[in-house]
């Protein structure tokens, strides 16, 4: 309460304790979203090269 | 000219509906929370010094709430070993996913417990910005863990039925330990 009671009426020079947090969690949440979307394609990515690495299914012969 | 061999049907997706739909959700959810946190950082960042939490309001349980932590960590831990040996075949996984339930039920028990300390202590959701965030933020989380309970619950008993499906556990499990692993950043964001 102290520095609420020092503090100058007119001057807004004073450092803001709340704009390190607000940079950081400006940057988490902007990139967050694309890391994880990123995370999900690259695994569907992932399971689509297996897929397609797998040995072809034996085509069905008609004459059977 | 003989007739072109039908193509085979493609019987396996790349990727279940299921398993894209779980991701999604689990992208969504950690978004939600993650502006909730971001909120809470800003708001506790603000705050005069002394006044949060606000003279005359309790302090948060961190230490107490060392071992719901334990707690959950460990049901996610027994629910990974339950799925390695419904992989194997073995036919007491669903005692382990049974065990991983317990553990996590045990969590939001003692949850439960502490609220209402909490209460008694006079933080409440309105009392100031610090109850608020507690309120909102570790409730959230509480229902996101009674639902995620739920769908163990339905898990567990495909499984001691014989009739669990991979779609389903890799859905109740990756819900689960979403629940799990977002804990411990509420926890070190909101306790200290």
């Amino acid at each position: 309460m102290n520095t609420l009671l020092l503090a100058c009426a007119v001057c807004g020079a004073g450092e803001d304790p709340a704009s390190a947090p607000l940079l950081t969690m400006t940057i988490i949440i902007s990139l967050l979203p694309l890391g994880m979307l990123g995370g999900v394609i690259g695994y569907i990515a992932y399971k689509s090269k297996r897929a397609v690495a797998e040995p072809a299914p034996v085509a069905l012969d008609p004459a059977k | 000219m003989p007739a072109p061999l039908p193509l085979p049907q493609r019987t396996k997706p790349v990727l279940p509906s299921a398993v894209l739909g779980t991701l999604i959700f689990v992208v969504s959810e950690v978004m939600f929370f993650t502006g909730l946190i971001s909120a809470h950082t800003i708001s506790k960042a603000s705050a005069l010094p002394g006044l949060w939490p606000m003279p005359g309001q309790p302090r948060l349980p961190a230490e107490a709430t060392v071992l719901n932590t334990a707690l959950l960590l460990l049901s996610g831990v027994v629910l990974f070993v339950s799925y390695q040996l419904w992989k194997k075949k073995v036919s007491s996984a669903h005692y382990v996913l049974l065990a991983a339930w317990g553990l996590g039920a045990a969590f939001v028990a003692l949850q439960g417990v502490e609220w209402t300390a909490l209460l008694s202590q006079g933080l409440t959701l309105r009392s100031s910005p610090m109850g608020s965030f507690f309120y909102v933020i570790v409730g959230a989380h509480a229902i996101h863990a009674v639902v995620a309970l739920l769908a163990l619950f339905g898990a567990w008993v495909q499984m001691a039925r014989g009739k669990m499906s991979s779609g389903l556990f890799f859905g109740a499990s990756t819900f689960w330990y979403f629940v799990v692993l977002m804990w411990p950043v509420i926890y070190a964001r909101v306790y200290f």
